[in-house]
């Protein structure tokens, strides 16, 4: 028998109460991640993408539909499922290298605060965690700046300590929403090959949610994109296409702008420019 | 030759820490220097001096006040102090751990809040003097009890809201993210909410201090054998307006102390609030 799949995404709606009555958010989202598998998912905004997000972690009940993580139903937040929000992702009371030890020092007896704790009161694997942390810093090329504080570094250095410090947990599905949408163009196309690098290097699964197309096709190894059907703005989003397509493609290779004009002729549609 | 530009100062411009020091000194001296003109035409103006005591008078007032008394060996002042500190630490201690245990809970559980923070709000719109006769009841007229009583129902709702508040504005990305990195309830509380609001629970503890100072000098001044307070209520029936001032003076001094001190350990416990600039 096969292994159960990684996601499974079952007949999935999500409504939210409105004024006299309730949103539908999306519905019939059906959708699986069989393995390790690098899928990219857009969105005009208003669409449930970071909706979606949440619900995969747990952090909020669907509607309608079932979701299952290698067969197991999501029923709250947990360390198999790690997250990189655009913002507000670090712990600002702990330094860089204490945000990437959090989830190691959780599973240990001594889960005091550092000030209570102190560096005399720590446990004996907290070497240990330590020294996983730093690797997993250098990964990022962050072990410089380890006893910073996050308001000490640039937004773009913020997201890498983000996903190291999700990364550490080895999570099965690590959840990125829109986690470069507020950097610069620069810092953003640098941390795009370092997740593209990072999936490679530990094989997980990613479900990277972005509105920006260009981005998702140079990331992913699957494209999702939701849309609303055309002429009922009211009505919940679907997918409107779901194919794995090249990792990496170049942006102005002839594919890659097929691809980008077919995904706008079925419902896609681009964000204002900003 | 050409003259550097001279820039013109807007709203928001930092200032130089050493003119920040001299101008706080100017402060300092402004407000002396007011003082002495009110007692110079106080005294021009045929004024009883007995009510515009100079700076030399409230030396020699300190003077009286910190002297020994024969009869009990001790210095009252001190023991006034000693005795007004030691149930402002009372009620502060008590209030403060109140209001930041209910307040946390009713910030972190929102059915907690739902049952709650009704109350809470409606009980803080009570002043807290018009309570003075019934604890005085519930109490005791006698003892300290009664004064420890007011200070905690005076700070401790309005303080707890305030802790409620902050931590419930506390992102809930990082809450999330918590979760999601393993933790479990009681971590994600102890580790991800509380530490990030305590610079902020610090500050509101600061603030709660004054109104802490005056409902116990208001208790001493109904009622009490010792205590800053009641030494302000027998100079006033002895006409003493320099021993009333040498209180005056001593209680702001004890109230920057503790403010200072409270800033102190803000620092200390949350190192990475001070250096943080607005993001």
């Amino acid at each position: 028998m096969a292994a159960p799949p990684v996601l499974e995404c079952k007949q999935l709606g999500q409504r939210y109460r409105a004024r006299g009555g309730h949103q539908v958010i999306f519905e019939d989202l059906d959708f699986t991640i069989p393995g390790c598998g690098f899928v990219s998912v857009v969105g005009a905004s208003g669409c449930g993408k970071s909706t979606l997000l949440r619900l995969v972690l747990g952090a909020e009940r669907p509607w309608r539909g079932t979701l299952r993580s290698n067969g197991e139903p999501i029923t709250h937040p947990d360390r198999s499922r790690g997250i990189v929000f655009q913002k507000y992702s670090l712990f600002p009371h702990r330094t860089v290298l204490d945000n990437v030890v959090f989830g190691l020092e959780l599973t240990s007896a001594l889960g005091l605060p550092r000030w209570l704790a102190g560096p005399w009161f720590r446990g004996p694997r907290h070497r240990d965690f330590t020294a996983q942390a730093m690797a997993q810093l250098r990964q990022v090329k962050l072990d410089d700046h380890a006893d910073k504080y996050p308001h000490q570094l640039s937004g773009g250095m913020q997201q890498r300590v983000a996903i190291a410090q999700a990364l550490i947990m080895k999570p099965r599905i690590l959840l990125m929403d829109e986690p470069f949408g507020a950097l610069d163009p620069d810092a953003r196309e640098s941390l795009q090959r370092a997740i593209v690098a990072a999936y490679h290097e530990h094989q997980t699964t990613v479900v990277f949610v972005t509105h920006d197309l260009e981005e998702a096709l140079y990331v992913g190894n699957r494209l999702l994109v939701l849309g609303k059907p055309p002429g009922r703005p009211s009505a919940g989003a679907r997918i409107v296409f779901d194919q794995p397509i090249t990792q990496g493609a170049s942006r102005d290779a002839p594919e890659t702008q097929a691809l980008l004009a077919h995904v706008r002729r079925v419902g896609f549609v681009d964000p204002p420019a900003t | 030759m050409t003259r550097a530009p001279r820039f013109r100062a807007i709203i928001g411009s930092p200032l130089a820490p050493a003119s920040r020091i001299v101008l706080g000194a100017l402060g300092v001296a402004l407000a002396v220097a007011a003082y002495e003109a009110y007692v110079y035409g106080h005294e021009r103006g045929g004024g009883n001096p007995r009510f515009s005591p100079g700076f030399g008078q409230l030396w020699r007032a300190f003077g009286e006040l910190t002297d020994l008394d024969r009869r009990t060996e001790t210095v009252p002042f001190w023991v006034d102090t000693r005795a007004s500190l030691a149930i402002l630490a009372k009620g502060l201690g008590l209030g403060i751990a109140v209001s930041a245990v209910t307040g946390i809970v009713m910030g972190v559980f929102s059915t907690v809040h739902a049952v709650f923070a009704p109350v809470v709000t409606a009980i803080a719109k009570v002043p807290p003097t018009a309570m003075i006769a019934l604890f005085m009841v519930v109490f005791g007229v006698t003892g300290d009890t009664f004064k420890v009583a007011l200070i905690v129902f005076g700070i401790s709702p309005t303080l707890a809201i305030g802790i409620m508040l902050v931590a419930r504005a506390v992102p809930k990305n990082t809450i999330v993210k918590a979760y999601s990195l393993g933790a479990s309830t009681p971590q994600v509380i102890a580790k991800a909410i509380v530490p990030q609001i305590i610079p902020q629970i610090v500050e509101m503890i600061r603030l709660s201090v004054g109104p802490a100072w005056i409902y116990l000098i208001a208790a001493e001044y109904i009622n009490s054998s010792e205590g800053l307070g009641h030494g302000i209520e027998l100079s006033k029936r002895m006409v003493r307006i320099d021993h009333i001032l040498v209180y005056v003076i001593w209680l702001a001094i004890l109230g920057t102390a503790i403010d200072f001190a409270l800033h102190g350990v803000s620092r200390l416990v949350a190192p990475w609030s001070t250096t943080r600039k607005d993001d």
